[in-house]
């Protein structure tokens, strides 16, 4: 059988960058990456928006109190005041430009272009600054303007420095956070797609030997979750059914070829008899002959329904069926042909007890058990068909006080073929009760085999209600 | 009757068509599907044998197409294939009958004569006549001879199933199909035991015998001999 070997030998070698756990990690990464970025923008404006509002406040606050005084005592008054304030004061929060009227500065604490602005405004800081002031390129005053009543322009302003360097602050640990991030995430990514990928490539190792040839090896567990349990879980049992069949079909060729063989010699043997004779009797060993090859078709016929059902390859149509409709029904069609065999049959009823099954089959399975009760046992036995309820479970039940089944042979009249002795001359191969019990397996019910004290009684006791597997709809 | 046989198994379309000509029948056949459909919207035929596997075109696309020109002459399927959803398939496509090979020649033509008699089965008439029995469908009543004959349930549907065919052989597969609704053969002779039960109720101790057997094929139940 070839196999493509090649692409699972380049699955093998598959880069860890092409695992879903790193791709996985890295959609997360990303993500969580723009989202710390996006918050760390809105905190980035929020604050800019704040300190941008209490520096107003804090200039309109200083504005009013330089106009007081100067409607008070005049421009030059408050120069000299601000003046002396400058000189003795060590923390200068605020730059001043004072110009009177007429046109003569008076304080120089602001560049002569704040003169430009109305109300207020933003403008680079470097040439102002204070002494104890650094300038840093890209900071900004923040100034406002304003007419005393005899003319005075007045213009205050403030450094934003403190407000700029928290923002490259965050900048800076947003940039190195967002890239540590992403470091991180595509390590941890690339670490778990590694692990990821040996344990896989561990079950892919099991795949293949089972495939070359090892079929009774199963799937290791692949780790890291439930789902994946699961997975290996469902996978062990698809193999489980594929090796069942194997083994169904393996036991078939050998059964056919072993049990096939007896009825074949013996229509060849007629064949070449009536060869030899003469037309009269030549009509009758054809008629005989024919006999002969239908047992051998029905045997066919018979040992492909066991596969078939056995390997589960039958399209079950489950639905609700009432066990004491089964049971009077077949029971119904086997009274004539079982009092002409002077055997007596028996019905006893559940009461309504109810089950799912496939009613095609569980006819078949019960017609089995029923052909076997009256086919085994000699004349006189009473053979009972009875539907029961139990706790949790519905049973159909055969049984008789015919001769029984010896304890030891119990587990093998389940075997394809196996006959009793005392059974040798009855009709049938020996199929009806692996037959009946693959039907019975397929519903998920028990097929209970016991000593009737005395005969032989046959119980299939189906779940109720049906196990998940077995009940698929129809 | 008038068949056409399409199918595909030369060594099987000849046996088949043999044993019409024997039985007094006219046979045609065809090998592939394609000319199996172009004869069957062509000429007049009775019944239609269809194989399911079948070259050119398959025999469920055949009856399909068949089907949906119109044409109602009844077909039976034949064909190596029998589990039950093959069978499902077909008479959902629009066949009357399957059979599975290999298959008894005259459990063919058996079925091949009840399917060619269609429309056949007289309508639910609440009434059936035969000579001098009558099966009340309604409330199960059967006399013969204006004497009440007391049946049990089983027995009552084998009796209206073969008083709804009059003359028809019935075979013991299709009463264990249609009167039981059982697939297969059960090794115990079920059907052979009611029928005798039957018989020993319904002609017994009458002045004729209404249902023969047809030895090696099935039952009829006589209408006029």
């Amino acid at each position: 059988m070839a196999l493509d070997m090649s692409s699972t030998a380049r699955t093998r070698r598959a880069s860890v960058l092409h695992t879903a756990t790193f791709r996985l990690a890295a959609v997360f990464s990303i993500m969580f990456g723009a989202g710390a970025a996006l918050l760390l923008l809105v905190l980035d404006l929020g604050i800019s928006r704040f300190a941008e509002l209490e520096m107003e406040q804090a200039l309109t606050h200083q504005m009013e109190v330089m106009r007081a005084d100067a409607n008070l005592e005049g421009g030059e008054a408050l120069a000299s005041i601000l003046d002396e304030q400058i000189r003795t004061s060590t923390l200068q929060r605020y730059a001043y430009r004072i110009v009177s009227a007429d046109g003569r500065t008076l304080i120089s604490g602001l560049p002569s272009e704040v003169q430009h602005i109305n109300g207020y405004g933003l403008m680079a800081a470097s040439e102002s600054p204070s002494p104890d002031r650094p300038a840093s390129p890209g900071s900004q005053i923040m100034v406002l303007t304003s007419y005393a009543n005899d003319g005075t322009f007045l213009a205050v302003g403030r450094d934003n420095f403190p407000l700029q360097a928290l923002r490259t602050h965050l900048h800076r640990l947003a940039l190195w956070g967002g890239v540590g991030l992403l470091v991180l995430a595509m390590l941890a990514g690339l670490i778990v797609g590694a692990l990821f990928l040996r344990r896989l490539d561990q079950v892919n190792r099991a795949a293949e030997r089972i495939m070359a040839g090892q079929p009774s090896e199963r799937l290791p567990a692949i780790g890291f979750g439930r789902e994946f349990e699961l997975l290996a879980a469902n996978l062990n049992r698809m193999l489980d059914r594929q090796e069942a069949t194997m083994n169904t079909l393996r036991q078939i060729s050998a059964d056919v070829a072993h049990d096939l063989r007896t009825p074949l010699n013996r229509l060849r043997n007629l064949l070449e008899e009536a060869e030899g004779e003469a037309p009269e009797q030549q009509t009758a060993s054809i008629r005989t002959a024919l006999t002969e090859t239908d047992e051998i078709l029905s045997i066919i016929t018979a040992l492909l329904a066991v596969a078939r059902i056995e390997g589960g390859n039958v399209n079950l149509a489950f639905r609700p069926v009432a066990a004491d409709e089964l049971v009077q029904t077949l029971a119904g069609l086997y009274l004539p042909a079982a009092e002409e065999g002077g055997h007596a049959l028996r019905v006893a009823l559940s009461g309504g007890a109810t089950f799912s099954g496939d009613p095609v089959l569980l006819t078949q399975m019960l017609s089995n058990l029923l052909d076997n009760a009256l086919l085994h046992t000699p004349e006189g036995t009473v053979v009972e068909v009875a539907a029961e309820r139990g706790q949790d479970s519905v049973s159909i039940i055969v049984c008789d006080n015919g001769p029984g089944v010896p304890d030891e042979e119990r587990d093998a009249i389940l075997r394809r073929f196996y006959r009793l002795d005392r059974s040798r001359n009855t009709p049938g191969v020996g199929l009806g009760l692996p037959l009946a019990s693959a039907i019975a397996d397929l519903h998920g019910a028990a097929f209970l085999i016991s000593d009737n004290a005395p005969g032989l009684r046959v119980e299939v006791r189906f779940p109720v209600p049906a196990p998940a597997w077995a009940a698929t709809p129809g | 009757m008038k068949v056409l046989i399409i199918e595909d198994d030369r060594a099987t379309s000849t046996f088949v068509a043999k044993g019409l000509a024997k039985a007094g029948h006219a046979a045609e056949k065809a090998y592939d599907g394609q000319t199996g459909l172009n004869m069957a919207l062509s000429r007049a035929y009775d019944v239609l044998i269809v194989d399911r596997l079948l070259p050119a075109l398959p025999g469920l696309d055949l009856i399909d197409a068949l089907r949906a020109q119109g044409i109602q002459t009844p077909v039976l399927i034949l064909t190596a294939l029998d589990a039950v959803d093959d069978r499902v398939d077909g008479l959902n496509v629009g066949a009357d009958d399957y059979l599975t090979k290999p298959f008894a020649f005259n459990e063919l033509l058996a079925r091949l004569q009840a399917l060619a008699r269609r429309p056949p089965l007289r309508e639910p008439a609440d009434l059936i006549r035969l000579d001098d029995l009558e099966v009340n469908a309604d409330d199960r009543h059967v006399t013969r001879a204006g004497k009440r004959i007391d049946l049990t349930p089983q027995e009552f549907k084998l009796l209206d199933y073969l008083v709804r065919r009059p003359g028809e052989t019935i075979t013991k597969k299709m009463l264990l199909e249609q009167v039981w609704g059982l697939r297969f053969d059960p090794r115990t002779n079920v059907v052979e035991a009611h029928m005798s039960r039957l018989r020993a109720k319904i002609d017994r101790g009458f002045s004729r015998e209404l249902i023969r057997t047809r030895h090696g094929v099935g039952y009829v139940i006589d209408c006029q001999d």
